[in-house]
């Protein structure tokens, strides 16, 4: 396997393993175990789980499952592998919601800071798998192009 | 003349349209981000399944006419792009805890459509079972001819 289509494959592992260990397990108490939050806020916070592990299957079966590398089928899986961590770094930018747990009184968890600097671990998971994946993608297209005769 | 139309791929944008545009019409409002009931980190990810609902959107139209030889793919591709948001609504319900409306908003939990009451998850149930049922068909078909 490229290491192209090794970093596409990080980035969707983890779309599947990082949102549900993290929020669905490790922070439970905090989503889906949260007494304050309605049955509904519940129900979205399922519906990005259940999204984030089908794209990341999705994107690891392209990569995996086909024996070709050409640039839309790796597009795709570089798409689906960090589509989901797009969409949680975009997620911010919707009024009234908060990357951590500013005003959530039954979890009220600051989170790190540098030189005063709110650090989201979220946003810089976010981040370091889009970009993973994504230059996963422009290797597979590198390499794709410099083996064609 | 009618068999040069996509029907199929126009089918599955509208089902991808319905799902990004009209996620976004329905939670834009003071049911869901706009709740003052509605912790921020709540809301977060209330943004998170609008933001990627248009996200797949735009990746269901996009994909559904890239130029490629795979004809075969593209479609199974661009079907799987189109109903995942579906198919994830229809998945949360199982999860504890969960309700397709907030108390408070009980009255609105079952949507009139044809004269029939439906929530978000009979909605996307039949939504997903259409367009992979219509997908298998087609590609069942077009093997036959082939």
């Amino acid at each position: 396997m490229s290491w192209g289509k090794g970093l596409i494959a990080i980035a969707a592992i983890g779309s599947i393993l990082v949102p549900i260990v993290v929020d669905g397990v490790m922070m439970a108490r905090a989503h889906m175990g949260n007494p304050l939050w309605l049955p509904h806020s519940k129900l979205h916070c399922a519906m990005s789980f259940h999204a984030a592990i089908a794209l990341g299957l999705a994107s690891l079966i392209l990569v995996f499952a086909r024996p070709s590398s050409d640039r839309l089928i790796m597009g795709v899986a570089a798409f689906t592998g960090t589509a989901f961590w797009i969409g949680l770094i975009a997620a911010g930018f919707w009024p009234g919601t908060s990357y951590g747990f500013a005003g959530d009184q039954a979890f009220d968890m600051p989170p790190p800071t540098l030189h005063g600097i709110a650090i989201y671990p979220n946003v810089m998971a976010g981040i370091a798998f889009t970009i993973a994946g994504w230059v996963g993608f422009a290797a597979t297209a590198m390499s794709t192009r410099s083996t064609k005769p | 003349m009618n068999a040069r139309i996509p029907w199929l791929r126009l089918f599955i944008i509208f089902v991808a349209l319905f799902a990004g545009l009209g996620g976004f019409i329905a939670d834009f409002s003071e049911t869901h981000i706009l709740n003052p009931l509605w912790p921020p980190h709540a809301k977060f990810h209330n943004g998170q399944t609008m933001s990627m609902g248009m996200l797949l959107a735009v990746a269901t139209m996009v994909f559904a006419f890239l130029p490629t030889s795979d004809t075969k793919l593209r479609l199974i591709g661009t079907a799987i792009l189109g109903t995942l948001y579906w198919t994830s609504i229809v998945c949360a319900q199982f999860f504890p805890g969960v309700a397709y409306f907030d108390p408070q908003f009980s009255e609105k939990e079952k949507i009139m459509i044809l004269g029939h009451r439906l929530t978000q998850g009979d909605m996307g149930s039949i939504l997903v079972v259409a367009v992979w049922a219509a997908v298998i068909i087609f590609l069942a078909r077009t093997r036959r001819t082939t």
